[in-house]
C-alpha cells in the first residue's frame, strides 16, 4: 500500500470535509481562470479584430462609440460623413488605404456592412463557397452568421433597417448571398458584407418611399425603385434589371450619398502623430485610434476587473486556509494512527509526506475541479450567448497566464499544508501514545 | 553462541525516568518462541518500557538490542525502520488504522517495515485467527474481539523476530483473554518471534512462559 494510496483513503474517509475544501478552492481558482480567460480572449479579440486598422475616421462624437461601432461592430455610429471624404482621403499621402463603411441595415441582428472587396483582406478573409459581390444587393456573408441562420449560396433575405430585428423590413429589395467567408475568428464571421452601393441603394429607396414626391436623388431613385421592381418581378429579364441597376449606381454616386465612416492604414509610421491631430483640429471629421481607445476602455473596464481579481484571490487564500485547517484538525483526530504509524516504522519524513500528499491532493483537485469549472463555464456560455455576437469566446482555450495561476496555487496548497506536516514530522510518538 | 543468536530482545543496565526514578532494569532478555510476561502494577512504567525497547525514547543509561543490533548506535531513521522490520507490536486500545481495510492494515505493516509485501501471507494470517471474510471491512465495522485479532495479524503481517503486546488483554472478558493470548502464542512461534506481553492482568500468568515482574528486574 502506497503513500499515495493511504492518503487517498484519508482523504475518502472523511470526504464531506474533503469535497467543501475542493469546491472551495476550485471556486476560487474557477473565479480567476475565468477572469483570466475572459480577459485573454478579449484582448486577442480586440487586437485580431483591429488588425491593419490604424485609424477610424467618422463623424463628430464619442470616439470610442466610433470605435466600436466601426471596427468592433458593437455599437450605433456617431453619424455619417460624405462619400466625397473617399477620394479626399485615399489620395492623401500619408494614408495607404482608405476602406468606406456604410452601416444602417442588420439581419437577425447581424449587421450589413457596406464597403469594397479590400475590406475582406483586413481579416485575410478568402471565400468558402461562391463569389464576391459584383452586383448590388448581392453580398457575402461571414461563417458564423450562414451556420446559424443556415443561409447559403442562392438564398436571399430582407434586410431590416435599423440594427434591432424589430425594424422596417426592406421586402422590397433582398439581399442575394453570392458568397460565404471562411472563419476568420474575427467580427468579419457574423457580417454581411456587401457594396457600398447597396447600402446606398437601399437607403435611398427608403427615402424615396418616405417622401415620395421629393425632387432630385429621391424622385430619381423612386423611379429606379419602381424599374427594378418591375425587374425583379420579371426575372426572364435579367439582362435588363442589370442594366437597370448599373444605371441607378451611377445615379446615387453621381448625387452624392453619404458613408458611415473610413477605416483608415497609415503609409508610414509618423501618420500615427500627426494625422489624428490633422483631422479632428482642422475638419468637422473626427479621427479616432483604435489602439488608443481600447486601451483607454480596457483600463476603465480594469478597475472593475481588479476588484474581481482582488475578490478572486482573496477565496483562493480563503480556501488554502481552509485546507490547513482541514488537515490541521485532520491531524488532531489522527495524532494516534500517525503515533502508531511510527510504531509500524514509518519514518518521521513518510509521516510528513502523508500529510503533505494529502494536502497536495486536495489542492490539486480543487484546481483541477476549477478549471474544468472555468473552462466548460465558459464553454457552455459561448455555446449559449456566443453565437451572433461580434466577440465570442470559447472553453477550449489556454492561456499562458493560468499556468502562473496553477503553480501559484499549487504554492499556496503546498504551504497550507507543510504546517501540519511539520507537526506531523516533529510529533512525540511516546507522549501521544501516552495520551488519552 | 546459539543461545546469543535466539535473543531477540537483549536489554541491560537500563534506565530512564521523569521526574523520580520510574524504569530501572539490569537484565531482560527474550528469546526466539519465548512468551514472556511483564508485569507490574498500574504506573510502574511497563509502558514507558515498551517505548524504550521500541526504540520511541531514549533511554538516561543502558542498552537495548533488537535482533542484535544496539538502538543506542542507531539514528532516529534507523531506528524507525529497525523498529517496523524486527518488532511487531499490538496496543492496548489497538490502534488500527480506520481510514483503510483490515487486509490493508496488514499491508502497511509490511510496508512500513520495507519486507515485501506479502498479500498472501496477510490474508493466511487473517485466515489462522479466522476472520479472512473480514478482510476489505473497516476497522469501525469490526466488534472489539475481531478488532483484538485484527490488530495480532498486523504485529506479525511483516514476520517481526520480536511482538509486543500491551495490555492486549484488559479490554476482554476472560473467554476472549485466553483465546487471544494462545492466538499470539501460537502465531509468534509460528512466526519464529520471541513475544513480551506487558500487562497487569493476573490471566496471563497462566499462558507465558515465564512472568517477569518490572519491579524484580533492578
Amino acid at each position: 500500500m502506497s503513500l499515495l494510496r493511504l492518503a487517498l483513503a484519508n482523504l475518502f474517509a472523511s470526504w464531506l470535509t474533503s469535497v467543501v475544501n475542493v469546491l472551495l478552492l476550485a471556486l476560487g481558482t474557477a473565479s480567476i481562470a475565468i477572469l483570466l480567460l475572459a480577459n485573454a480572449q478579449l484582448s486577442s479579440a480586440l487586437s485580431r479584430n483591429a488588425a491593419g486598422i490604424d485609424l477610424v475616421i467618422g463623424a463628430k462624437g464619442s470616439p470610442l462609440q466610433l470605435v466600436l461601432a466601426g471596427v468592433y461592430h458593437v455599437d450605433v455610429p456617431p453619424g455619417n460623413i460624405s462619400s466625397a471624404e473617399i477620394e479626399r482621403w485615399q489620395g492623401h499621402p500619408r494614408i495607404a488605404s482608405a476602406i468606406p463603411l456604410s452601416l444602417g441595415d442588420s439581419f437577425r441582428g447581424f449587421r450589413v456592412i457596406g464597403t469594397v472587396p479590400e475590406f475582406a483582406s483586413l481579416y485575410d478573409a478568402q471565400i468558402a463557397d461562391g463569389r464576391i459581390w459584383r452586383r448590388p444587393f448581392e453580398v457575402v456573408i461571414g461563417s458564423r452568421m450562414a451556420a446559424v441562420t443556415g443561409l447559403a449560396v442562392g438564398d436571399s433575405f430582407a434586410g431590416v433597417h435599423g440594427l434591432s430585428d424589430d425594424g422596417e423590413r426592406h421586402e422590397e429589395s433582398r439581399y442575394q448571398i453570392v458568397g460565404v467567408f471562411e472563419s476568420t475568428n474575427t467580427v468579419l464571421d457574423g457580417l454581411i458584407v456587401t457594396s457600398t452601393e447597396s447600402v446606398w441603394l437601399m437607403h435611398n429607396r427608403h427615402a424615396a418611399e418616405s417622401a415620395p414626391h421629393q425632387d432630385g436623388v429621391a424622385s430619381h431613385d423612386h423611379e429606379a425603385l419602381q424599374h427594378d421592381h418591375e425587374a425583379k418581378a420579371h426575372a426572364h429579364e435579367a439582362k435588363q434589371q442589370e442594366r437597370d441597376q448599373g444605371q441607378l449606381h451611377n445615379s446615387v454616386i453621381r448625387h452624392g450619398n453619404d458613408i458611415t465612416l473610413l477605416l483608415i492604414e497609415f503609409s508610414s509610421p509618423i501618420a500615427a502623430l500627426t494625422l489624428p491631430r490633422e483631422i479632428n483640429a482642422e475638419t468637422n471629421l473626427q479621427a479616432a485610434s483604435p489602439p488608443y481607445e481600447i486601451t483607454r476602455l480596457l483600463q476603465i473596464v480594469g478597475v472593475g476587473l481588479n476588484w474581481l481579481n482582488a475578490f478572486a484571490g482573496s477565496l483562493v487564500i480563503g480556501a488554502a486556509l481552509s485546507i490547513f485547517a482541514a488537515l490541521y484538525a485532520s491531524l488532531r483526530a489522527r495524532r494516534h494512527d500517525l503515533a502508531v504509524m511510527r510504531c509500524l516504522g514509518a519514518t518521521r519524513g513518510e509521516l510528513f509526506n502523508l500529510l503533505f500528499v494529502e494536502g497536495l491532493l486536495l489542492t490539486i483537485a480543487g484546481i483541477g475541479v476549477g478549471l474544468a469549472f472555468a473552462h466548460g463555464g465558459i464553454e457552455l456560455l459561448s455555446v449559449w450567448w456566443g453565437k451572433g455576437q461580434a466577440i465570442s469566446v470559447s472553453g477550449w482555450i489556454w492561456v499562458e497566464s493560468e499556468y502562473v495561476l496553477v503553480v501559484g496555487l499549487l504554492l499556496a496548497g503546498a504551504v497550507a499544508a507543510m504546517l501540519p506536516a511539520w507537526q506531523a514530522y516533529s510529533a512525540d510518538v511516546a507522549r501521544t501514545l501516552s495520551a488519552p | 553462541m546459539t543461545a546469543e543468536k535466539n535473543r531477540v530482545l537483549q536489554v541491560e543496565d537500563l534506565e530512564f525516568h521523569y521526574d523520580q526514578p520510574l524504569i530501572n532494569i539490569a537484565k531482560f532478555d527474550v528469546a526466539r518462541h519465548e512468551c514472556v510476561g511483564l508485569i507490574g502494577p498500574s504506573g510502574c512504567g511497563k509502558t514507558t518500557f515498551i517505548h524504550l525497547i521500541a526504540g520511541l525514547l531514549q533511554p538516561i543509561r543502558g542498552h537495548v538490542q533488537i535482533n542484535g543490533v544496539a538502538l543506542s548506535q542507531l539514528s532516529e531513521r534507523e531506528t524507525d525502520r529497525l523498529r517496523g522490520r524486527y518488532m511487531g507490536v499490538v496496543f492496548q486500545r489497538l490502534h488500527l488504522i480506520p481510514s483503510v481495510s483490515v487486509i490493508d492494515n496488514l499491508l502497511l505493516a509490511q510496508r512500513f517495515s520495507r519486507t515485501k509485501v506479502d498479500r498472501s501471507y496477510a490474508v493466511n494470517l487473517l485466515e489462522e485467527l479466522g476472520i479472512a471474510a473480514l478482510k476489505e471491512k473497516k476497522p469501525s465495522q469490526l466488534s472489539q474481539g475481531q478488532a483484538q485479532r485484527v490488530a495480532i495479524a498486523r504485529s506479525l503481517a511483516h514476520r517481526p523476530a520480536l511482538v509486543v503486546a500491551d495490555e492486549p488483554t484488559s479490554a476482554l472478558d476472560d473467554g476472549n483473554a485466553a483465546d487471544a493470548m494462545r492466538l499470539m502464542r501460537t502465531l509468534t512461534a509460528h512466526a519464529d518471534a520471541g513475544l513480551v506481553i506487558v500487562t497487569h492482568d493476573q490471566r496471563v500468568r497462566r499462558e507465558v512462559d515465564r512472568v517477569v515482574n518490572l519491579g524484580d528486574v533492578a
